[in-house]
């Protein structure tokens, strides 16, 4: 969708924007993969992981994030992979991934919260946690840093190009406060038009207002 | 002497009364104290989040920040929502499905371990095995066999020249694979009661149908069957109970994909209160599978009840 320059949600984040040529075109070429038969039909969005069949040799492609470089580091054994960036459409994006950490304002301990979010944000300590699970960090203090990453430093560095596409407008719809149930929405109605057959304007439309309904 | 007689039975019936409620009153105490741990634990974790989540099906909360009272709208939303219809459904037609199929292939097993058959211990214990185990196992076992990609059985199709069956991505065959893997699970449990009930069946019965010269078949249908009515009974409330509260193999093996065509209804509690954190509308759905697995304890309960009045000389 960011790769075909659209958005999920409105500027001002208050309504849904996802019924557009852009979502149309984004819909229309994910569900040709499936389709197509260009990925396994048991991979839509309900579907099983691919951590499984990567490895075995059963698919020759994958979208993996850099967490899944562990994974796939103790699991493929009998053949070399590599990685590159992303496809494109208008423009490169990526996703940002992971989910927020979050403490309410009416907390009963709202100083042992804030140590514990400063305590997981500091620079340091997000600095080891992310060479060691090979994550990217989300402090823009460590961009410039470079981290020693635990499994394949070599991709790590294509990885890092690659969150350079990481738009803020992007994340901005990405970390709503009701992208979570967004969320649910996008897997529910993808799985229509991916494996339910469902005609690709009708699952947007409904997709929409699913959406609308949550940012009510 | 009229009163010196009087006296004593006017006394004693004086005391009578109040010393016996006293003596109930005391063995009633005693009776609490021992009880008082298990009451203690059965309020804490079962009273308690029954209440609430009954209050909480009657409130709007996302898990975060304060729940706003909706009263009964998430009961109203429940009712138009064409998922939940779906997943009752589903649930239903799991229950039709996997209640008959486990009883028929767990009586069948009994009666074939009943006799006396080299290793019945052993095949007693291997049936019984995937009872004892956890859901969440079973699942994985469920999904190495029937994986789409990597599964057994779809290796050996292919290897005998098919292309495989959809298992994870077409409704039919995925509600299959997982009725294959609930009554696998189940049948060593069924199997146990049956064997019990066939135990209780006295030898003589089976003698005298022998010398009215009836066949094998004739002494199952109208000895052992009938006998064993008030096992399968037993059973039959026990395993649809179970088949509403399915919900770790469902959940490892498919979570309720492809689409909603294997969704039940915990599958979908689950979903609605941690995936989209409707947790108000998600109790709601626990109350209604409450209230069905109670209608069918009820049943159960008041049947033994007059089984056991009529039982009783």
């Amino acid at each position: 969708m960011f790769q075909a320059d659209g958005r999920l949600l409105s500027e001002d984040l208050q309504s849904p924007a996802i019924d557009s040529d852009a979502g149309r075109r984004a819909l229309a070429l994910t569900r040709s993969f499936f389709t197509d038969r260009l990925v396994p039909p048991n991979t839509s969005t309900k579907g099983q992981y691919v951590d499984e069949t990567f490895p075995s040799g059963t698919i020759a492609m994958v979208f993996a994030g850099d967490f899944l470089l562990a994974d796939l580091q103790q699991n493929v054994k009998s053949f070399e992979y590599g990685a590159t960036f992303l496809p494109r459409d208008r423009r490169a994006a990526a996703d940002l991934g992971g989910n927020a950490v979050v403490a309410t304002k009416d907390t009963e301990n709202p100083e042992a919260a804030a140590k514990f979010l400063q305590f997981l944000a500091d620079e340091q300590n997000m600095a080891d946690f992310c060479a060691k699970t090979n994550v990217l960090p989300t402090r823009t203090a460590l961009a410039g840093r470079e981290l020693a990453f635990a499994e394949r430093p070599d991709l790590m560095e294509l990885y890092v190009q690659q969150a350079e596409a990481i738009a803020p407008g992007d994340v901005a719809q990405v970390t709503a406060p009701q992208f979570g149930a967004i969320n649910n929405v996008l897997i529910e109605q993808l799985e229509r038009a991916f494996v339910g057959k469902a005609d690709p304007g009708r699952v947007l439309a409904d997709m929409s207002t699913a959406i609308e309904q949550q940012l009510k | 002497m009229v009163t010196e007689l009087a006296r004593p039975e006017a006394a004693a019936t004086a005391r009578g009364p109040a010393a016996s409620a006293r003596r109930r009153r005391r063995s009633a105490a005693v009776a609490y104290l021992l009880l008082a741990p298990n009451l203690l634990l059965f309020s804490v974790f079962m009273i308690v989040p029954l209440v609430w989540v009954v209050v909480l099906s009657l409130q709007s909360y996302s898990g975060f920040g304060s729940a706003e009272w909706v009263g009964t709208e998430n009961y109203t939303t429940m009712a138009q929502d064409p998922v939940f219809w779906r997943a009752a459904l589903n649930t239903a037609v799991f229950a039709a499905v996997t209640v008959p199929l486990s009883l028929a292939l767990g009586l069948g097993t009994a009666l074939l371990l009943n006799r006396h058959v080299p290793g019945r211990g052993f095949f007693r214990g291997l049936y019984y095995l995937p009872f004892v185990i956890s859901g969440v196992v079973i699942a994985l076992v469920g999904k190495w066999i029937f994986d789409e990609q990597l599964g057994v059985v779809n290796r050996v199709i292919r290897a005998l020249g098919g292309s495989g069956v959809g298992w994870q991505s077409e409704g039919v065959p995925a509600l299959t694979s997982l009725i294959v893997m609930i009554v696998w699970a189940r049948l060593g449990f069924v199997m146990v009661v049956y064997l019990a009930g066939l135990q209780g069946v006295p030898g003589e019965y089976y003698e005298a149908a022998r010398v009215d010269g009836a066949t094998p078949w004739q002494q199952f249908r109208y000895v052992t069957w009938p006998l064993l009515r008030p096992t399968t009974f037993f059973l039959v409330v026990l395993t649809v109970i179970e088949s509403f509260q399915v919900f770790d193999v469902v959940y490892v093996m498919t979570r309720g994909g492809p689409g909603n065509a294997t969704q039940v209804l915990v599958t979908y509690a689950y979903a609605t209160g941690f995936d989209s954190r409707r947790q108000g509308y998600a109790a709601a759905i626990g109350v209604v599978v409450y209230l069905v697995v109670l209608t069918f304890t009820v049943l159960w309960w008041r049947v033994q009840r007059q089984r056991g009045a009529e039982a009783a000389p």
